[in-house]
């Protein structure tokens, strides 16, 4: 996905819109460094929305599935403290 | 670039935990406004070796295939990364070597940020690291 300035986005706004509803481009719009919004195909949205739904749902499946770990990282290091170790 | 380490998926599956219901509304911030957001083949293998040393394996083999959905793509340790990881040993002799492999890879593959529990990787320079509550502060307000 290509980033482009607000103000490349707004002096270029026509041509833009047919690159992305003609050949499928898709672009990212930056305003003082940050990328606040994004110019994509119709189709691809849709598909977007389909993938950001189905990842949520993949979390919440994630956070019911309760692998029961020690209450601090320090006891889940301990178990990871062979991980890499070569003599085990 | 978001890196996801280890700890922030195995508490974001543990209801007993003081980190659960961050982390799991951490990855649901950063899924619902489709940040790209990855981790590495290493946090798997951790997981599955948690899993097993609790004898959970069925649970952990479940809790990687549920990441697997959200991060379709993590990032393998390549050549690049070995050789990464191999000359980073000697600059923080402080961490630990599977912390070493997920350094190797923010910085290999330039991440934006790291989002970890572990203080010990928060201490290193040259990549920015949030806690689970800062990053919640940090990608609910800015992005």
């Amino acid at each position: 996905m290509k980033v482009i300035s607000a103000s490349e986005a707004r002096n270029n706004f026509s041509e833009i819109l047919s690159l992305v509803a003609f050949r499928g481009e898709e672009f990212e719009i930056k305003r003082k460094g940050k990328i606040l919004a994004a110019i994509v195909p119709k189709k691809n949205a849709s598909k977007k929305k389909s993938e950001i739904r189905n990842k949520l749902k993949a979390i919440d499946e994630l956070s019911q599935i309760s692998l029961k770990i020690p209450d601090n990282w320090e006891e889940v290091e301990k178990l990871l403290s062979d991980l890499h170790d070569p003599h085990i | 670039m978001i890196y996801i380490d280890t700890n922030v998926f195995i508490y974001a599956n543990d209801k007993g935990s003081r980190f659960y219901k961050n982390a799991v509304s951490l990855l649901k911030l950063l899924a619902s406004k489709d940040l790209n957001i990855t981790t590495s083949t290493e946090a798997f293998q951790e997981i599955v070796h948690v899993a097993k040393k609790l004898k959970q394996v069925v649970r952990g083999v479940e809790l990687c295939d549920k990441i697997l959905k959200v991060i379709p793509n993590p990032i393998s340790i390549d050549l690049v990364i070995i050789k990464k990881f191999l000359k980073m040993i000697k600059i923080y002799p402080f961490l630990e070597s599977r912390d070493l492999l997920h350094l190797a890879v923010c910085l290999e593959k330039k991440a934006d940020s790291l989002i970890t529990e572990d203080e010990k990787l928060r201490r290193v320079k040259g990549i920015r690291c949030y806690s689970i509550v800062r990053a919640l502060e940090q990608y609910g307000q800015n992005s």
